[in-house]
């Protein structure tokens, strides 16, 4: 056999084979993502494709390994942000017009998964014939649109719910959800799955009119219930159209049934997204397509995604998703130390999972974990490969690589197995005499370090003050903080609070490291509370005083849990542990005054009094079990625990009307003043540090873009005015909670010369 | 539009003077005025103010702007329909302001605007509003949709050509237009009056208890000022066929504490009552206002200066805070502080709403609405702010002082304040 033609252009590369089946490389430098210029290339490869009577089948495959085509360029939804909608309508109509070629090449076009299959590109595969995927754990298939607040735009909307179940479609795509490849194969999405290492040679069999296994279900059709049967007649039409099927009384009747059926949909998914629009509009789109003949449904698809392009909930989602990136390059200048060998001192929950992390990174070589006693070590050592089975059975990773990287971890209790560390991080207790003779250990040890490169030490500590730390070490330029969030297999934020004395260097060094695993950092300077901690401790102080003067619990967890947040602030101190609300409330008002004292009818430290410390304990506000409120059997709400209900009888709390606008205002006007005191402190160099280290520690609605931006999407002086208003009558006997909302000085400012926080150059 | 107004202020303005003040008495929705268009009731008020103010040579009228809330499509333009009912000269020029409860205060601004800068010399700014009389009906947008769009579109003919001839049925517009509760509560985007109040009241920590003691002294209040005639300087009596003379508020009633407290909660909002929320009512008032020296040329009688006026947005749900920034803005204008302001006709919307205000601008209570407000009086939208001016203005004429200032809040996130003092010939 001769070697087969390639012909290569700057993205595709073409393979013909001999059996008439061409192959279309796809290769975008760096990650394949479906940029225009990639479709205005495959535009032209389409039309030479139509007009070679040779072409007997057609497979799209990728080069990368693990990645089919990762989706669309974020960048160019940017760029289309700041255009008008016609631009939007014109783009996606042009790409529509592009992949449409791929149905009237006149012969089978089958898209070859390997891997992430995504938005856009899910979209190209959903325009082929076949869709065949490999059957290897990196395969996802998703529609994740939702996630930037908009929704699929190339056609994704028409095609997958005229391809599989209705209500599979209306899912996948209102909630963005990865599909793995045997789910897809279940669901009628992809064809058939195939070992890795036969992909290429089925996709070309089924190019040439080999029929695929398709899933029984999907095949022989699955015995349906009678209720499933009636939702889907009510919502389901199947290609091909009958011309007549969108006109006249027949038309109308299926029409409106469709609508009864789709508005109880849509209201669902509505009532699920709260604080996000997208997913509502999607599912709306989505189910209405379906009432269309397909070129109108694809016209809707692109008019609406226009507008939704425009909107200020996308805008929000995808600043946020392009500061995540924008975080890892803040480190000014100087350059960043390599560090392949990592200490971790304290073997803790924390200390582990650190560790844990850190194996994960294929950047570091070596971690070694330091703790005072082997048990603690065996127990942290049990933890991490706990964490490490997760992720196999998840099929993060093949058993093999697993135990390499656990190979990496050294466990000891002696301190001179540090000595070759680049980095070492300290996760001590929270008490100064603990951590200052864990430095004196470290820097003994250290000074007869052979290696000649720098070291650092980093503090996990979130409640200690950074400035008082750095006079227990030799080299305090060489320290700063570096607060994981807990659990840290879950947070994605890292605080690195820098020292007056940290050096730029040191900064770098932590920047880099916390990206290399796969952490987003968050540099800013010590402050009580570092960030985070900062605005949200006023928040639950806040949530306290609502409870003392009588708004029910349950009221303020739905208020906020309707705003957006995943949880409500009440269970959230139970979550955290009513001990830690009540000391850090005493540290924040002895930091702040008394605008943050907990109110004179101290629920929480009743509670802690009594022994109910929340989710550690059995009661808290709700009633724990397992780490998790107990739901009422009936109405699928959190009980309340007794504690809190003796309590509320003997002070009659629970019955005050507040209205649910009233308890955001209170609540979110908490902690959008207090992110502008942490911003008026000068803890972060730019804005976006505290609305993006909100939003990803808190889960801050990200529809609003952050508490910050949300302030200027208000308006700074309608913010402005609303906050003084509340805080009138601050001197009154117990109302001292409303100097929070007495506007600080930049806010003053800015409100005068109405003026946005965020600077006028960035978004 | 408050910017404007700092900027103006720095530039020479005209002194402008409040010569006449009108007013129907007030109906309540279904009452002695419902019959009563808008335009007609509005016609009645002109006709008073024009004799009222003693102005013969009426073509000397440059304008006439009505405040106007829920307009109707029948009666194009209020402010023409209203003067040509009037029999006043046709070259007087019209138009019709719409800005919900401000409608009317907006109105006069827009005489006063005019006046202050040279642009005209006399006219006159009329509120009105007919709660009584607006019909539900169907919007466009869902008139072409669903089953109205079937039977005006698809329908057999015969039903095609009924539904044309009778119009769209009326109970799809019902839930829809906008004054249907069942719309209101279901929809979260068009915010219910009462759940503003409620937010309000939560805010500023204002009881239930303090808004039905407000809401008893505003109906006190007004009984006390019908009785001793006070009103009567305000309101010019209509004759209505078939009932006879309209000279008396309808709407204050004998009430107290005690019945005001036993009124259930509305709308879920558990301190709202129809006790302490302003009522619906019918009524116009007109104000007219001209230049320092027509006055002196047409030899007219000034009531009151008006000094300046002030409108500000703010965040929709607490809307009734308005008043808060229009008043505090307009004042540092002028250079005054709320202690130099007696009397004060602040607009009851709501007890929790007005108490909010007073309680955020440490106001003195007792300088507030001495002679009812909203919740006695009613509150028809358009008239309101047309009504607070001249409130505020006889209040200086009777009983002094140096200051006073008229404001109210406006659904959908606005506020307007108006700042006017005794005339004093330079």
């Amino acid at each position: 056999m001769t070697t087969p033609a390639i012909n290569r252009s700057k993205y595709f590369h073409i393979e013909s084979k001999a059996s008439g089946v061409k192959i279309l490389w796809l290769d975008v430098p760096k990650v394949n993502v479906l940029q225009m210029a990639v479709l205005q290339e495959l535009d032209g490869i389409l039309d030479r494709l139509a007009n070679d009577p040779s072409l007997k089948g057609l497979v799209i495959a990728s080069t990368k390994p693990d990645v089919f085509i990762a989706g669309a360029d974020i960048n160019e939804i940017r760029a289309l942000q700041s255009e008008g909608e016609e631009k939007t309508y014109q783009v996606t109509m042009n790409a529509k017009r592009i992949l449409a070629k791929l149905r009237t090449l006149g012969v089978p076009s089958v898209a070859a998964i390997n891997g992430a299959c995504k938005g856009g590109g899910l979209e190209l595969a959903l325009w082929c014939s076949h869709r065949l995927a490999a059957d290897n754990p990196a395969v996802a298939l998703a529609l994740p649109e939702v996630r930037l607040g908009i929704f699929p735009g190339f056609g994704g909307c028409v095609l997958l719910p005229r391809l599989i179940d209705t209500i599979k479609a209306v899912t996948m795509i209102a909630t963005g959800a990865d599909v793995s490849a045997k789910e897809a194969w279940q669901s009628g999405l992809v064809d058939e799955v195939v070992a890795p290492d036969q992909l290429l040679a089925r996709a070309e069999a089924i190019a040439l009119g080999a029929k695929s296994k398709k899933a029984p279900s999907i095949s022989k059709g699955k015995k349906a219930g009678w209720a499933e049967r009636a939702v889907a007649a009510l919502l389901d039409v199947t290609e091909p159209f009958e011309a007549d099927r969108f006109s006249g009384m027949r038309h109308f009747v299926s029409a409106t049934t469709h609508g009864f059926a789709s508005k109880q949909v849509v209201a669902q998914i509505s009532k699920r997204a709260r604080g996000y629009n997208a997913p509502a509009q999607a599912a709306a789109l989505t189910l209405r397509t379906l009432t269309m003949p397909r070129d109108k449904a694809l016209e809707l698809e692109s008019a609406l995604f226009a507008q939704q392009v425009q909107s200020k909930e996308s805008a929000n989602l995808v600043s946020i998703f392009l500061d995540r990136s924008r975080a890892k390059k803040l480190a000014s200048g100087a350059t960043a130390a390599r560090v392949s060998e990592i200490g971790v001192i304290g073997s803790g929950i924390m200390g582990a999972e650190i560790a844990f992390e850190a194996i994960c990174a294929w950047q570091i070589e070596k971690v070694v974990v330091i703790d005072i006693k082997e048990e603690f070590l065996a127990k942290a050592k049990a933890n991490t490969e706990k964490l490490m089975a997760g992720r196999v059975k998840s099929g993060k990773y093949m058993k093999l690589e697993a135990d390499l990287k656990l190979a990496k971890l050294t466990f000891s209790t002696s301190y001179s197995d540090l000595a070759n560390c680049d980095a070492i991080i300290e996760a001590v207790p929270e008490k100064d005499e603990i951590k200052f003779a864990t430095y004196r250990q470290v820097d003994e040890v250290m000074a007869s370090r052979s290696k000649e490169s720098p070291w650092f030490l980093f503090s996990n500590t979130s409640a200690r003050d950074l400035e008082v730390l750095k006079t227990g070490v030799a080299n305090p330029a060489n320290f700063s903080g570096m607060h994981f969030f807990n659990p840290v297999s879950q947070m994605a934020g890292v605080e690195i609070p820098g020292t007056s004395s940290t050096s730029e260097e040191t900064m770098a060094t932590a920047i880099s490291l916390v990206s290399a695993l796969g952490k987003i950092p968050l540099p800013c300077k010590n402050y009580p509370g570092f960030i985070v901690n900062a605005i949200l401790g006023p928040y639950l102080a806040m949530t306290a005083h609502l409870l003392a003067m009588g708004v029910a619990p349950a009221a303020i967890d739905k208020a906020i849990l309707n705003f957006g947040m995943p949880m409500g602030p009440v269970e959230l101190m139970d979550y955290v542990g009513l001990d830690v609300v009540a000391s850090v409330a005493k540290t924040l008002s002895s930091a702040h005054g008394d605008r943050l004292a907990l109110p004179s009818l101290d629920l929480v430290g009743k509670l802690v009094e009594q022994g109910f410390l929340g989710r550690k304990g059995s009661y808290g506000f709700y009633v724990w079990e397992d780490g998790k409120t107990v739901k009422d059997a009936k109405t699928r709400k959190p009980v309340l625990g007794a504690p809190y209900r003796a309590m509320a009888e003997a002070h009659n709390l629970g019955s005050t009307p507040m209205a649910e606008e009233a308890i955001v205002k209170l609540l979110i006007g908490t902690i959008e003043n207090e992110a502008l005191r942490v911003l008026e402190a000068g803890v972060v160099s730019d804005p976006f540090l505290i609305d993006l280290a909100f939003v990803i520690s808190t889960g801050f609605t990200a529809s609003l873009g952050g508490p910050l931006r949300h302030i200027d999407q208000l308006g700074v002086k309608t913010f402005s005015d609303l906050s003084r208003n509340i805080a009138s009558g601050a001197e009154q006997p117990g109302q001292s909670w409303r100097q929070n909302f007495v506007p600080c000085n930049l806010l003053a400012e800015h409100a005068a010369n109405r003026t946005n926080i965020y600077p006028a150059d960035t978004k | 539009m408050s910017s404007d107004n700092s900027n103006n202020r720095s530039s020479t303005k005209r002194k402008v003077v409040l010569v006449a003040s009108s007013r129907t008495a007030i109906g309540k929705m279904g009452g002695a005025l419902h019959r009563h268009s808008p335009a007609e009731m509005g016609a009645h008020v002109l006709k008073c103010a024009v004799r009222k103010a003693n102005i013969k040579h009426l073509s000397m009228i440059d304008q006439v702007v009505f405040g106007h809330a829920v307009q109707s499509y029948y009666e194009p333009n209020t402010a023409r329909v209203a003067l040509q009912n009037a029999g006043l000269p046709e070259s007087i020029n019209c138009y019709t302001v719409h800005q919900q409860c401000a409608s009317g205060m907006n109105a006069a601004f827009q005489i006063w605007s005019d006046i202050a800068s040279g642009r005209n010399e006399l006219g006159i700014a009329v509120g009105v509003e007919s709660m009584s009389s607006p019909p539900l009906i169907v919007n466009g947008a869902k008139r072409y949709t669903g089953l109205n769009k079937w039977l005006t579109q698809q329908a057999p003919k015969a039903l095609r050509k009924i539904f044309k001839v009778f119009g769209p049925l009326p109970f799809f517009g019902l839930a829809d237009s906008g004054l249907g509760p069942a719309y209101l509560a279901k929809d979260p985007a068009k915010l219910n009056m009462m759940k503003t109040a409620q937010i309000v009241g939560n805010l500023v920590d204002v009881s239930r208890a303090e808004a039905d003691q407000f809401a008893a002294r505003s109906h006190a209040n007004a009984l006390a000022a019908i009785a001793s005639g006070r009103l009567a300087h305000e309101i010019d009596p209509m004759v209505i066929p078939g009932y006879g003379v309209f000279d008396t508020d309808e709407h204050p009633r004998v009430t107290n504490l005690k019945s005001l407290s036993k009124l259930p909660a509305l709308a879920g909002t558990g301190l709202i009552t129809a006790g302490n929320a302003s009522g619906m009512g019918d009524g116009a008032c007109a104000l007219v206002m001209c230049s320092e020296e027509m006055a002196e040329k047409l030899g007219l009688e000034p009531l009151a200066e008006i000094v300046d006026f002030c409108f500000t947005g703010r965040d929709a749900v607490s809307m009734g805070l308005g008043p808060v920034e229009a008043v505090r803005e307009l004042l540092i204008a002028n250079g005054l502080t709320v202690d130099e302001i007696d009397p004060w006709e602040l607009n009851e919307a709501f007890s929790h709403q007005v108490l909010s205000v007073i309680k955020c601008l440490a106001i003195n209570p007792n300088k507030v609405n001495s002679n009812g407000g909203g919740i006695s009086l009613s509150h028809p939208l358009g008239m309101t702010g047309a009504r607070i001016i001249a409130a505020a203005a006889w209040e200086l004429v009777l009983n002094g002082g140096n200051y006073a200032v008229a404001s109210l809040c406006v659904g959908g996130g606005m506020a307007g304040a108006v700042l006017i003092k005794p005339y004093t010939k330079n």
